[in-house]
């Protein structure tokens, strides 16, 4: 008897009883798509992170201050010539310095609204993750000169002016001890719907000598972060070490004065714990599988106790013991695999269903993705749980003897 | 065809030792037509399980076509059992949720027999119990006659060396067994060896041969003078 007859067979008996084959497989249905819907909308979650994620910039790294170390100096504070030593770096393809100060920002209505003023260099647009609507965003003569120019994004704009294509226009800012004026060179487009961004809050950019000429600080012409663009993203650990080594000798200080940080790593810490979460929620859901492979094999019991009849008859018709075994066995694979087919449908189904509720909740664009890897786990799983729960029962009726088995009724 | 010597069976349950068979030597031939007779626990149906590989003996020695059987494996057993036997038994033991045609293929199904080749040779067995014209009613859509021919079909396709019958007629009204007893007469005629159980003196009647059992031995061994012929007036099958 050959396997594809044996397959055919087994079906033909599986469905025979329709009812108690769907209440059988339901365990296994429920376990296998717990873990399709947890693991979908965790691959989800992470490739969702991983698009926010590049918008930035993977190449990004993030230098800065260790200011809550209490032996780091006024001389270890960031300079403009730092910016340019940092700049020698082979692999950087960018440097762009951050200095920030709070600002009130006048609007139609004459209220004020905070704002935060980030004072930067042209350098800072190549860290992507921002797109001009209107104008331009800073330039080398701005760099130099720190002129009374600002960059503003589309939803300040409209609560400025009413509207968004505001280049040329001027705003007012207002500082502890005076106002200034700026002209608006260029307008961002607004970022909604994402959940990583750089400019949390209303953003300002303007030159960064702008900021240090409003800064109250004693410091003068300091500040304490900035952005480096890598040119090989392989090299960022080293890249990191070097940069701290440039700025440490060039400040004569403590390598600890400063520290480092890549989205790359921060994405990777947040992968792991995706991945992490994912893997324990799919182990508790898995559980249920458990339950579900004994639920098959409870059935299977009965089943052989039912037909052990057919198994005598067969047996009197020349079934040898493997071939009754290897029958029941099939029987009981089948059972889980196509519990498992139909709990990957739900499962994939349903993690749509949460798709859709955290995009709706969240306002967020989030796609379940039902990988590849889960689906060949699954249908692993379940030909292992066919195996592992209808063996014993397999094994039960292979061992019939022919005699008792025929005189069963 | 068929020889036995000494063969004993005994059973034990718990403490107490029951033996079933007690040397049995019996020879059958090749184109006989024998019926084993006996009381219930007279050991007839213990000689038949063992005639059959389905059980085995205790002691002694059961050669068919000169191969020994005494100590076969299950596996082996089960081939035997597929190629050289074929059951008949009183409750017909068909798979109900087979059709007539698909319970015929079973032996050849496990014998390892063509699709194609098992459906022309169930076929023909359908044909040699005059059933064609239902091969595909399951069994609880046929009179107890036709399914005892539905078995009779199975036991014969696979060509066996011998035919074993298991009281056939013990659950069929009258005319019903009159059409088995003319089948398995038929079959005798050409060429198939059967043995039959059966506790009715009429029936025995029909064959060539009777051995009588009574608590576990061999008492009566005898041929039958004139064998009645078994035949159907009204050719309508029921």
């Amino acid at each position: 008897m050959n396997l594809l007859e044996q397959i055919k067979s087994a079906f033909s008996n599986v469905f025979a009883n329709k009812m108690r084959t769907f209440l059988t497989m339901l365990g296994i249905i429920i376990g296998i798509s717990s873990v399709i819907m947890i693991t979908s909308i965790g691959v989800g979650i992470k490739s969702m992170m991983n698009k926010e994620f590049s918008k930035i910039g993977s190449n990004l790294i993030f230098v800065y201050l260790n200011y809550w170390d209490e032996n780091v100096k006024d001389t270890d504070y960031l300079t403009l010539e730092d910016i340019d030593l940092v700049k020698t770096h082979p692999n950087l393809d960018f440097v762009a310095p951050i200095a920030e100060q709070n600002a009130k920002v006048k609007l139609r209505n004459n209220n004020l609204q905070v704002c935060n003023l980030t004072g930067t260099t042209s350098e800072y647009k190549k860290q992507g993750g921002m797109e001009l609507a209107y104008g331009r965003f800073l330039n080398n003569s701005d760099n130099i000169s720190g002129s009374n120019v600002a960059i503003i994004d589309e939803l300040l704009a409209k609560q400025i002016f009413g509207y968004t294509n505001v280049v040329g226009k001027t705003i007012e800012i207002e500082l502890e001890d005076f106002d200034d004026f700026l002209t608006i060179v260029g307008v961002i487009k607004s970022s909604d719907g994402e959940i990583v961004s750089s400019h949390n809050s209303i953003e300002v950019f303007v030159p960064i000598k702008k900021v240090f000429e409003y800064s109250q600080d004693d410091n003068e012409d300091t500040f304490t972060q900035f952005y480096a663009g890598l040119k090989d993203t392989n090299k960022i650990n080293e890249t990191c070490d070097d940069i701290i080594k440039l700025l440490s000798i060039s400040h004569n200080t403590n390598e600890s004065a400063y520290l480092t940080e890549s989205y790359q790593n921060q994405v990777s810490i947040i992968t792991k714990s995706i991945n992490a979460i994912t893997a324990f929620i799919s182990f508790v859901a898995a559980i249920s599988l458990l339950v579900g492979g004994i639920g098959v094999m409870n059935i299977m019991l009965v089943t052989v106790t039912e037909r052990t009849k057919e198994i005598g008859i067969r047996k009197s018709l020349g079934a040898t013991n493997s071939n009754i075994r290897t029958q029941f066995l099939i029987e009981a694979i089948i059972l889980s695999l196509t519990g498992g087919f139909i709990g990957v449908v739900f499962g994939y189904l349903g993690s749509l269903l949460v798709g859709i509720i955290i995009s709706l909740v969240a306002q967020i664009e989030f796609v379940p993705m039902l990988s590849a890897f889960v689906v060949i786990l699954v249908v692993i799983i379940s030909t292992s749980i066919g195996i592992i729960f209808g063996v014993y029962p397999a094994m039960k009726a292979a061992k019939l003897d022919p005699i008792d088995a025929l005189r069963y009724e | 065809m068929i020889i036995t010597k000494n063969i004993t069976k005994t059973y034990k349950n718990g403490k107490i030792e029951v033996q079933a068979l007690k040397d049995i030597n019996l020879h059958i031939k090749k184109g006989e037509f024998v019926s084993i007779m006996g009381s219930s626990g007279s050991g007839k149906s213990t000689f038949m399980n063992i005639l059959g590989c389905l059980d085995t003996m205790t002691s002694g020695t059961y050669l068919l076509e000169k191969e020994n059987i005494s100590n076969l494996t299950s596996n082996q057993l089960a081939y035997i059992r597929n190629k050289k036997i074929g059951f008949v038994f009183q409750s017909f033991n068909l798979l109900p949720k087979l059709s007539a045609i698909q319970n015929v293929e079973l032996p050849m199904l496990y014998g390892g027999v063509s699709a194609k080749i098992r459906r022309e040779k169930a076929l023909l067995a359908m044909e040699r119990v005059g059933l064609l014209e239902r091969i595909h009613h399951k069994p609880n859509e046929m009179s107890g006659g036709q399914r005892q021919r539905v078995a009779i079909a199975r036991a014969l396709v696979n060509n066996p060396s011998i035919i074993l019958a298991d009281e056939p007629t013990g659950n069929l009204d009258s005319k019903s067994t009159l059409e088995i007893i003319e089948i398995f007469q038929n079959l005798n005629k050409s060429g198939s060896t059967i043995v039959m159980v059966t506790h009715e003196p009429d029936i025995a009647n029909y064959t060539k041969r009777i051995v009588t059992f009574k608590d576990g031995s061999i008492i009566n061994d005898k041929p039958v003078e004139n064998p009645l012929k078994a035949e159907v007036k009204n050719n309508e099958p029921t």
